[in-house]
C-alpha cells in the first residue's frame, strides 16, 4: 500500500465514521424543500396554468379540470403528510 | 500525481461499496423502523458523505489523468496509446476519453457528480426514497469502479521504461465534434440513470404515488436533450470526417445510442399522464428499466467487440462484465416491478381512443416499436452467429423500410395530438381545430410538389411538417385569445405572455418544431445526387446545377501532419459561388490511415459536398461531389430543440397563480 492509498483510506474512514460516532442529531430538519413561503411546491403553478389553458381552449371539461387540479393538489399534500409524519417521528 | 490518482480511484471503489451498504442498511431500517432514530439519522448522514466523498476522490483521479496527458507522461500506458508530443493541448485533454479506460473514468465521474447533485436537490422532497435511490446509484458506481481498478485501469504503467514519444490520438478523433460528442452522450446516459434509480426506489420503498416524477422530470428532459445532442454531434462528425457523404448509416454503435433515446422520449411523454391521471404506471416503470437496459446494452456493444463498427472501441474483456451487469439490471428491475405490481394499478382508465391520453399511448407504442425494431436489427448479427455460426448483418434497407412509415405516423400524431381533448373526444371542435393545420398540410404538399420534389416520402414529410406547424399555431392562438379576452392584452403580447407563463408546454411545442426541422432534413436523402471522377487541373465535374473546376493541388505541412489540399472553384448555373478546399491528411505515426477532410458550401436548401478520394503525383485528383438537399435543417433543428428544452426547464419563479384566466374560465 503506498502513502496516497493509506492517506485517502484514513481520511475517508474518518469522514464516514464521524456521523456514526456522533451522538448529536446529524440530520438537518425540513428545509430548502423547493417550496415557497406558503408551502406550495414550485412545480404546481405551471401544471395548473397548463390545465387552465386546456380548459380555456375547450379541451378539458370543468369536471375533469376539478379532478386534475384536485389530483395535483393531493400530490402536494401527500408530500406534506410524508414530511409531517417524518417530523413527527423525529420529535 | 499518477500514484495519487490511482490511490484515489482505489479508495473510491471502497467508498462506493460502503455507500452501497450504508444506504441499503438505512433504507431497510427506515422501512422497518429499526434501531434508534438518532442511529438512523447518523447512518443517513454517513452514506450521504460517502456520495460526496466518492465524487471528491473521482475528481482527484480525473485531474491526475488530465495532468498526465498535459505533461505527456508516457510512463502511463493509456497516455502513451492516445497522445504524443505533437498533439495540441486541447486534444490532449480530450484524449482523456478517447479509449476504454478514460471513457469509463469519465462515466464514473459523471455518475458520481449526478448522484451527488440528485442527492443534494432531492434530500428533503424525496427523503423516503433517497436511501433506496442512493443504494442503486452507488451500486452502479461500484460496478464502474470495479472495472476501472481491476480490469482496465487508466493508471496502468507502461511496461518497461517509458518511451520518448506516444503513439498519438486517432486522427479521426481530432475533430471539434468529437470533443463534445462523447461527453454529451455520457451525460445523457448517466443522467437517465437518475430517474431509473428513483423509479425503482419508489417501488422498493412501497410508494404508490407519483411524487418521484416531480423531481425526476427535469433529469429526464435534460438527459434526453444531451443524449440527442450527442447523437446529432456524432452524425455531424460522420458527415464531415468520414467522407462518404452521409451522416447516419444504421451502424450498430449509432443504433446503440438511438435506442435509449427513443424509449426515453416515450418515457418523458408518458410520465406526464401518470402525474396527471395516475395512469401508465406499469408502462412507465418498464420503459425506464428498458431505457437503462438499452444504455448498458449499447455500452456492451461498443466495448465488447462483438460487433464491428467504425465507432466502437477495440475488443476487450469488458464485454463479459457488461453482459452480466446488463442481464442482472433487466431481470432484477422487472422482478421488482412484478413484486410491487399492486402499487402500480392505474387510478383511471382510457375513456376514448380519440382522447389526448390515447394519443400519448399511441406515440409511446410507436417509439417503442422503433426502438425494438432497431434492437432486433442490431442484435440479429450476434444471434445469427450464435445459431448458425455465420454473422449476418442487417443493412440500412431493413431499418428504412420499418422506420420510415412508423416515423410518418408519428408525425401525424405530433400534429393532431395537441389538439385532442383530455378524456373525451370533442368531435365537432376537433374538426374545427384541425381546419387550419389541414390547410397548412395541403399547402405543404403542393409546395413540395411545385418545387420539383417527386419522392413520396419527402412530400409526406413536408405535408406532415406543415400539419405540425399549423397545430402549434392553433394552440398558440387559442391560448393567446383566451388571455386576450380575459385581460385585454393585444394578441402578440398575449401570445408572448402565454408562452412565458406556460414555458413547459410551449417549450415542448418548440421541441416538436425542432424535430420537424430534423425530419425535413432527413427527408432530403432520396433527393441527393452524386458524381465521382478523376480530373486534371482546369478540368471540371458537374452535378445538378453545379459545376466545379479543379484549380490546383498543394502539399501543406503542419505540426503533426502533412495534408494534400486541393482547390475547386464552384459555379451554380454559370455564376461563381466560391471555393471548396477538400483535403487528405496524413498524421504522424498514422501515415497508413489518411483522413478525409471534406469541404462544404451550404445554403438554406442544400449542401454542396466535396471529398478528395484520391490523388496522383502528376496533379490528377479524384473527387466525390454530392448535392445533399435539406441537410442544413438537421443541424438547425438541433439548435431549435435545444432552445425549446431550455425554455421548458427554465426555473419557474412563483408569483401566485398567474393563470391565463382568472378562475380558469375563458
Amino acid at each position: 500500500m503506498n502513502i496516497w492509498t493509506a492517506f485517502f483510506l484514513v481520511v475517508s474512514a474518518v469522514i464516514l465514521a464521524l456521523p456514526l460516532l456522533s451522538p448529536r442529531d446529524a440530520v438537518r430538519r425540513e428545509s430548502d424543500s423547493g417550496r415557497s413561503d406558503d408551502g406550495r411546491p414550485g412545480w404546481l403553478d405551471p401544471e395548473i396554468n397548463a390545465l387552465k389553458l386546456d380548459l380555456a381552449a375547450g379541451r378539458l371539461t370543468e369536471e375533469d379540470f376539478e379532478v386534475m387540479t384536485g389530483r395535483i393538489t393531493k400530490l402536494m399534500s401527500q408530500s406534506d403528510e410524508h414530511a409531517e409524519e417524518d417530523d413527527g417521528n423525529i420529535s | 500525481m499518477n500514484t495519487m490518482g490511482a490511490a484515489a480511484l482505489l479508495v473510491a471503489f471502497f467508498v462506493s461499496l460502503y455507500g452501497t451498504g450504508a444506504s441499503l442498511a438505512s433504507a431497510r431500517s427506515m422501512q422497518g423502523r429499526q434501531g434508534t432514530l438518532a442511529g438512523r439519522r447518523n447512518l443517513i448522514k454517513s452514506y450521504e458523505l460517502a456520495v460526496y466523498l466518492n465524487l471528491g476522490l473521482l475528481t482527484v483521479a480525473a485531474a491526475a489523468l488530465i495532468n498526465a496527458f498535459l505533461a505527456r507522461d508516457f510512463s502511463l500506458l493509456y497516455v502513451f496509446e492516445y497522445s504524443n508530443r505533437s498533439l495540441s493541448d486541447a486534444y490532449a485533454v480530450t484524449a482523456f476519453w478517447a479509449g476504454q479506460e478514460g471513457s469509463l473514468l469519465l462515466w464514473a465521474w459523471l455518475l458520481a457528480f449526478c448522484t451527488a447533485l440528485a442527492l443534494y436537490r432531492n434530500r428533503d422532497r424525496l427523503r423516503e426514497l433517497m436511501p433506496w435511490a442512493t443504494f442503486i446509484l452507488m451500486l452502479n458506481s461500484a460496478f464502474f469502479l470495479l472495472l476501472l481498478n481491476f480490469v482496465c485501469n487508466p493508471f496502468a504503467p507502461f511496461p518497461g521504461s517509458p518511451p520518448a514519444d506516444g503513439y498519438g490520438l486517432n486522427p479521426l478523433l481530432q475533430n471539434p465534434g468529437m470533443v463534445i460528442h462523447p461527453p454529451a452522450l455520457f451525460i445523457g446516459y448517466v443522467g437517465l440513470t437518475i430517474p431509473y434509480a428513483f423509479a425503482l426506489a419508489a417501488l422498493l420503498a412501497g410508494r404508490s404515488d407519483s411524487d418521484w416524477i416531480t423531481g425526476m422530470r427535469i433529469w429526464t428532459v435534460v438527459s434526453w436533450f444531451f443524449l440527442g445532442a450527442g447523437i446529432l454531434l456524432g452524425a455531424e462528425w460522420a458527415y464531415v470526417e468520414l467522407g462518404w457523404g452521409g451522416y447516419w448509416a444504421w451502424d450498430p454503435v449509432e443504433n446503440a445510442s438511438l435506442m435509449p433515446w427513443l424509449t426515453a422520449t416515450a418515457f418523458m411523454h408518458s410520465i406526464m399522464i401518470q402525474q396527471r391521471w395516475g395512469m401508465f404506471k406499469k408502462w412507465n416503470m418498464n420503459l425506464i428499466i428498458i431505457t437503462y437496459f438499452f444504455i448498458i446494452y449499447g455500452t456492451f456493444i461498443t466495448r465488447s467487440g462483438v460487433i464491428s463498427s467504425v465507432h466502437a472501441f477495440g475488443k476487450s474483456s469488458l464485454g463479459t462484465f457488461f453482459l452480466v451487469f446488463m442481464i442482472l439490471t433487466l431481470v432484477l428491475g422487472l422482478l421488482v416491478v412484478w413484486w410491487r405490481r399492486k402499487l402500480l394499478a392505474a387510478e383511471n382508465s382510457l375513456q376514448s381512443p380519440l382522447s389526448r391520453e390515447s394519443a400519448f399511448l399511441f406515440t409511446n407504442l410507436i417509439f417503442s416499436a422503433m426502438a425494438f425494431s432497431i434492437f432486433w436489427g442490431t442484435t440479429f448479427p450476434v444471434l445469427s452467429e450464435i445459431t448458425n455460426g455465420v454473422k449476418i448483418t442487417v443493412g440500412p434497407g431493413f431499418y428504412n423500410r420499418v422506420n420510415v412509415p412508423i416515423a410518418l405516423i408519428l408525425m401525424v400524431l405530433i400534429g393532431v395530438g395537441p389538439l385532442l381533448a383530455w378524456r373525451r373526444p370533442v368531435g365537432l371542435k376537433l374538426f374545427r381545430d384541425l381546419a387550419l393545420p389541414s390547410v397548412f398540410a395541403v399547402i405543404g404538399a403542393f409546395g413540395a410538389y411545385a418545387s420539383g420534389i417527386r419522392s413520396l416520402a419527402t412530400i409526406l414529410v413536408m405535408t406532415f411538417s406543415a400539419l405540425i406547424l399549423g397545430s402549434v399555431l392553433v394552440e398558440l392562438y387559442r391560448g393567446a385569445s383566451a388571455r386576450n379576452e380575459a385581460d385585454g392584452d393585444l394578441l402578440p403580447l398575449a401570445a408572448m405572455r402565454v408562452v412565458l407563463t406556460n414555458r413547459r408546454r410551449y417549450g415542448g411545442y418548440i421541441v416538436h418544431l425542432g424535430m420537424v426541422l430534423i425530419f425535413i432534413g432527413l427527408s432530403g436523402v432520396p433527393l441527393s445526387m452524386e458524381v465521382t471522377g478523376t480530373i486534371r487541373p482546369n478540368e471540371s465535374l458537374s452535378v445538378g446545377d453545379y459545376t466545379l473546376k479543379y484549380m490546383d493541388m498543394k502539399w501543406v505541412p503542419a505540426q503533426d501532419r502533412l495534408a494534400v489540399t486541393t482547390r475547386l472553384k464552384a459555379f451554380r448555373e454559370g455564376q461563381e459561388i466560391g471555393y471548396l478546399v477538400p483535403e487528405r491528411r496524413f498524421y504522424e505515426n498514422r501515415e497508413d490511415q489518411p483522413t478525409t477532410e471534406v469541404s462544404i458550401l451550404s445554403n438554406w436548401k442544400e449542401d454542396l459536398y466535396v471529398a478528395l478520394t484520391g490523388y496522383n503525383r502528376d496533379g490528377r485528383a479524384s473527387f466525390r461531389i454530392m448535392i445533399n438537399p435539406l441537410v442544413p435543417w438537421i443541424w438547425i433543428g438541433g439548435y431549435v430543440v435545444g432552445f425549446g428544452v431550455m425554455l421548458a426547464v427554465w426555473p419557474h419563479r412563483r408569483r401566485g397563480l398567474s393563470a391565463v384566466t382568472e378562475g380558469g374560465r375563458p
